[in-house]
């Protein structure tokens, strides 16, 4: 068991064969042509996987998981790795529990803040926001899940398992200890099949916006262009790691 | 100046917009590859061919592919197709009397057509190449199968595309148009194709 402190009642424990584990979500997506230059971005070892580069909004929730019942918001960029592999760095994620905050933190390097952040249906609309703090809203996300996205397209949006990229980092003290190093873990989405036998995704006309541009939480700095697919879906998930990369 | 879809004009007017758009040639400056597009007969499309005007875009369609070629509809469902409208592959098509013809499909019970010419497509061949269009053209059957992209649906799909009704990366993610070929590339290049179908759908359609 990977575990992190206090060493006899740690925040978080996570199987390392099994991962992180998760049940009964749902979310909404958005993938994105990005208006502005993001190498700035990016660390060393990852470079945009398209030009104009090209990321996406993931706002979620999970019901259930072995680190919690929690909200979570995620932006990504679409890179490649110097192997040549296609995942997604992530340069600002935020959740709503302490323990999914930890893990992510300190085992996958994952920059996860504390926020307040929702998934709310509401007459034809799905709608996600993130807020930080509470009553400064950063990202709102609203789509209306029309369409069976029945097309293969979405299992190379989202292919199993999707890799992703975040920085481990532990400031050194006096020049001892620190700790820079690219990590690579995974998300493997199993979609939910509905009776019919077809998974449950759904696409639609959507819009996000940036509602209240932060300096503190410049998630607004990944601009977008153009959204090209909005997708609604439920799934259960499983969250492990393949690699460090590179120590920096 | 609107045009009618489907019909030469309108693939010409594709080929102006595409070669003249300056956004295009910036997103689609790395685009190395051509697609072939099998737009499937349906009930939407025997019923746009009572319109003789659309009627006699197809068959110029068809016209534009020269004798030697239009051999290869020989034993195919698309002859099947033109037998069911009363024509054959050797039919001088200039010829034709459009308006009798689109008459006369009216009075077709669409069911039976379409039964005869199952699986009945137009194929259109797009060839892209480092921003431009280079070439666009009707292609016969068994033409530029291994075209880098395949986009295959029924006419009625392809034309909420055509008509900016829907946008190409929706109809591929719902499923209603497919997409055969190499979507890693094709993931690298979603602004191109977003461009691209944005400057079809800007073609005013004849209705």
């Amino acid at each position: 068991m990977l575990r992190g402190i206090p060493f006899d009642s740690p925040l978080y424990e996570v199987d390392e064969d099994r991962g992180i584990e998760y049940r009964n979500c749902d979310a909404i997506t958005g993938f994105f042509t990005i208006k502005n230059d993001i190498s700035d971005l990016l660390p060393e070892g990852l470079k945009p996987y398209s030009e104009p580069a090209q990321g996406g909004i993931w706002i979620s929730h999970y019901s259930f998981s072995t680190v919690g019942e929690y909200h979570e918001y995620i932006t990504v960029i679409q890179v490649e790795d110097e192997q040549g592999g296609m995942g997604y760095y992530i340069p600002y994620i935020y959740v709503t529990n302490d323990s999914a905050l930890a893990a992510g933190r300190e085992l996958a390097g994952a920059p996860k803040k504390l926020a307040t952040i929702d998934l709310i249906k509401e007459n034809d609309v799905v709608m996600g926001y993130l807020e930080r703090p509470t009553g400064k809203r950063l990202v709102t996300f609203v789509m209306k899940p029309n369409t069976r996205a029945a097309g293969d397209m979405i299992d190379f949006v989202l292919p199993k398992p999707t890799y992703l990229y975040s920085v481990r980092h532990l400031p050194p003290i006096k020049g001892k200890g620190g700790v820079t190093q690219l990590v690579k873990w995974y998300a493997e989405i199993d979609f939910h099949v509905d009776p019919n036998g077809e998974k449950v995704i759904f696409n639609g006309p959507g819009t996000v916006t940036y509602d209240s541009p932060s300096a503190i939480d410049p998630v607004h700095k990944v601009e977008i262009e153009n959204l090209l697919t909005a997708i609604y879906f439920q799934f259960d998930m499983k969250l492990g790691f393949v690699d460090i990369l590179r120590e920096y | 100046m609107a045009v009618v879809y489907p019909s030469k004009e309108w693939m010409e007017e594709l080929y102006k917009k595409v070669n003249s758009d300056e956004e295009y040639k910036k997103v689609a400056a790395n685009w190395e590859g051509d697609y072939l597009c099998v737009v499937e007969l349906d009930e939407e499309a025997l019923k746009d061919f009572q319109n003789p005007k659309v009627l006699k875009g197809f068959l110029e369609m068809l016209d534009s592919i020269p004798k030697e070629r239009r051999e290869k509809f020989k034993g195919t469902v698309n002859e099947g197709l033109l037998v069911a409208l009363g024509l054959s592959v050797d039919t001088d098509i200039s010829t034709v009397d459009v308006d009798e013809l689109a008459k006369k499909i009216s009075e077709m019970d669409p069911k039976v057509v379409l039964e005869a010419a199952k699986g009945a497509s137009l194929n259109m061949w797009l060839d892209f190449w480092h921003g431009e269009l280079r070439n666009v053209a009707v292609a016969a059957p068994g033409e530029h199968e291994d075209a880098k992209f395949k986009l295959i649906g029924p006419y009625s799909v392809f034309k909420q595309l055509v008509m900016g009704k829907a946008d190409a990366i929706t109809l591929v993610v719902s499923g209603k148009l497919k997409l055969q070929g190499d979507m890693g590339y094709m993931m690298r290049n979603m602004a191109a194709v977003r461009k691209f179908t944005e400057l079809m759908s800007s073609i005013p359609i004849e209705s």
